[in-house]
């Protein structure tokens, strides 16, 4: 378990947070550029002093200020990935992998078995002795996670993991990061601005504004509070969800009580995104091809980011918000506390690991 | 095509024309010389002058004086290049200023000062002559003059060098269980070695080149003192053709020295981008 009080006194604000994350947790710190995630995780893994604080990790004190203990960076067992994965550039991807486990004097043929085990569970077998500066952004991205978990920490931290990957490849890698970090049974902080990251890789999300901690719950919980912004920003309807197959063969997601029909290859955990304007709002039942149709009631309408449109917001059981023209809104009167259908196609529903 | 036209082409070529010339003339200026040197000189003579006891003399003492101040400059330099590339402390831009200063001072200066410091009389060299020691006009007077004149095209280098590698890089390095030391050897030193390379080696061919300081400070012993710059004015008087043939070898040298240097930093520039 880690336990973490913080305070430093940075250029335009200071510093100031508590942290505990369980074993085997995954705490997501979202937040702003600058809001002080970096630097959170720069305090912990001791490649910064705080001016004030303590940091306990498994029962070991790392660091406080009170008593003058300070830790340096290379004895506190701290999994680091950086954002832009700081790979050695004079070293082959096994090099990588293998640089903690050389400064744990492990025996040769120990490190060698850890480093392949990791190799083939993140499939870099075959660019294993490639140098890493001939590796694609995916292949870097594992190897630095690799290298990250390879000395076995007692807390691993990902800066951005995602961040420095096309969206394509975030998409594939997304669930073999989510994956691999549920095995590991130590806690992890991920820093990330990105809502999905947080849905399909957090466990618990706090929410740093100006180097404070103003919320903490669940990631649903963070990502649909409105105050937040957060699911404003990228796409208000993202969920979590758990694919299950229907007796037909249709595939579905389930997220609360509500199940969407997808067009997925995944199953389990997943997380589910809807673009608003892929949501159509009727007064009584549609009779068409699109397959998912619930029923509702309207929570609120309020303007939406695209001049002349509305985002309507129906609680269907979870909240779903479609984007409608100010026009539509007009010729179909809809109101506040009015029931309504939500309708869409099951292509509409994007299904991420 | 009318007048204007007319005019400015006629402009252009003259710009052309004016911007060749101008070249064309300096790179004559730098080259005239050098050549003429090789004209004053047969293959056969210069052989015979290079292998003259004064010349093999004043070249194995050069190449052994560079060669040890040299190693002295980037044991003593490492450091210094790379705290001053990595912290911010109060007083950096004047410690940088001092390393920088024998580049600019006059060698004599240099040679006066390093009298006044390590001469019989002179601040520490006083202590010494306590203990029979005597440092001016002698070999090592070569070399800490050398050191002194050459040490800034080192250290300047070693710093670039070393902020060139990401801070980063020795951060992950830390995080995975290896102390400062271990950093430095295993991730900063192979990252900034190329560039590192190419500051040592104009360090070496500085020291290799000094003539002021060395004269002032250590006099022109042969044998003791007299390197190759010292030789090839020294025997200006009594053997030209030996002054001749170690001003060519010198030349080269340092031709080379400068064309591996652009070599190294142009394959430094493509290695990890």
């Amino acid at each position: 378990m880690l336990n973490a009080y913080l305070k430093k006194e940075l250029r335009d604000f200071t510093l100031d947070a508590e942290l505990t994350v369980e074993d085997g947790e995954t705490l997501a710190l979202l937040g702003s550029n600058g809001a002080g995630k970096s630097t959170i995780l720069k305090l912990l893994a001791g490649l910064m002093k705080p001016d004030e604080g303590r940091i306990e990790l498994g029962g070991l004190v790392l660091s406080d200020t009170a008593k003058r203990i300070f830790r340096p960076a290379e004895e506190r067992r701290v999994g680091y990935m950086f954002q832009n994965y700081a790979l050695f550039p004079h070293m082959t991807a096994r090099e990588n992998i293998s640089y903690g486990l050389l400064m744990q004097k492990l025996p040769k043929r120990d490190c060698a078995l850890r480093v392949g085990e990791l190799l083939e569970t993140l499939g870099l077998s075959e660019v294993a002795d490639e140098p890493v500066t001939k590796l694609s952004g995916g292949q870097r991205q594992r190897t630095a996670l690799a290298r990250a978990l390879a000395p076995h920490p007692a807390l691993l931290l990902l800066d951005e993991p995602l961040s420095a990957l096309d969206s394509k490849t975030q998409e594939r890698l997304r669930g073999t990061l989510a994956g691999v970090i549920r095995q590991e049974e130590i806690p992890c902080i991920l820093v990330t601005h990105s809502v999905l990251d947080t849905l399909s890789v957090a466990d618990t999300t706090a929410v740093l504004e100006r180097g404070r901690i103003t919320a903490r719950g669940t990631p649903e919980e963070i990502v649909h509070n409105p105050a937040y912004g957060f699911a404003t920003a990228e796409n208000p309807n993202m969920f979590r969800g758990s694919v299950w197959v229907k007796e037909s063969g249709a595939v579905c997601v389930r997220v609360g009580c509500v199940d969407f029909r997808a067009v997925t290859t995944l199953s389990g955990v997943v997380t589910v995104s809807i673009r608003p304007e892929e949501l159509i709002l009727s007064r009584s039942r549609l009779e068409s091809t699109a397959v998912n149709s619930f029923a509702g009631r309207i929570v609120k309408i309020a303007d939406a980011p695209e001049a002349g449109t509305k985002f309507v917001q129906v609680d269907i059981g979870i909240p779903l918000t479609a984007a409608v023209t100010q026009q539509s809104v007009e010729r179909l009167a809809f109101t506040e506390g009015e029931r309504v259908t939500v309708t869409c196609k099951a292509t509409a529903v994007n299904v991420f690991g | 095509m009318n007048l204007q036209t007319n005019r400015k082409t006629a402009a252009r070529v003259g710009t052309t024309i004016l911007t060749a010339a101008l070249i064309f003339l300096f790179l004559l200026f730098i080259t005239l010389p050098l050549i003429s040197l090789f004209t004053r000189i047969s293959p056969a003579d210069m052989l015979t002058a290079l292998t003259s006891p004064s010349a093999l003399q004043a070249l194995a003492l050069s190449a052994a004086t560079a060669l040890v101040s040299t190693v002295i400059v980037i044991l003593f330099g490492t450091p210094l290049a790379y705290i001053n590339a990595r912290v911010r402390y109060p007083g950096r831009n004047i410690v940088d200023t001092l390393t920088d200063l024998p580049i600019v001072l006059p060698p004599t200066v240099a040679g006066l000062a390093l009298l006044t410091a390590f001469g019989a009389n002179g601040m520490l060299g006083q202590y010494f002559s306590l203990f029979g020691i005597k440092i001016a006009f002698t070999t090592v007077a070569v070399v800490i003059a050398q050191i002194f004149v050459a040490s800034p095209f080192y250290i300047r280098q070693a710093r670039a060098s070393f902020e060139a590698v990401d801070a980063e890089y020795e951060y992950a390095s830390r995080t995975l269980g290896a102390g400062v030391v271990t950093t430095f050897f295993r991730v900063t030193l192979p990252l900034a070695a190329g560039s590192l390379l190419s500051g040592i080696i104009m360090t070496f061919a500085r020291a290799l080149g000094e003539f002021g300081a060395t004269m002032m400070f250590a006099g022109n012993l042969p044998g003791k003192t007299q390197t190759m710059p010292l030789a090839i004015y020294g025997e200006m008087q009594s053997d030209m053709a030996v002054s001749i043939a170690l001003s060519i070898v010198l030349v080269l040298f340092s031709f080379a020295i400068i064309l591996i240097v652009k070599y190294l930093g142009n394959r430094e520039a493509a290695k990890y981008a």
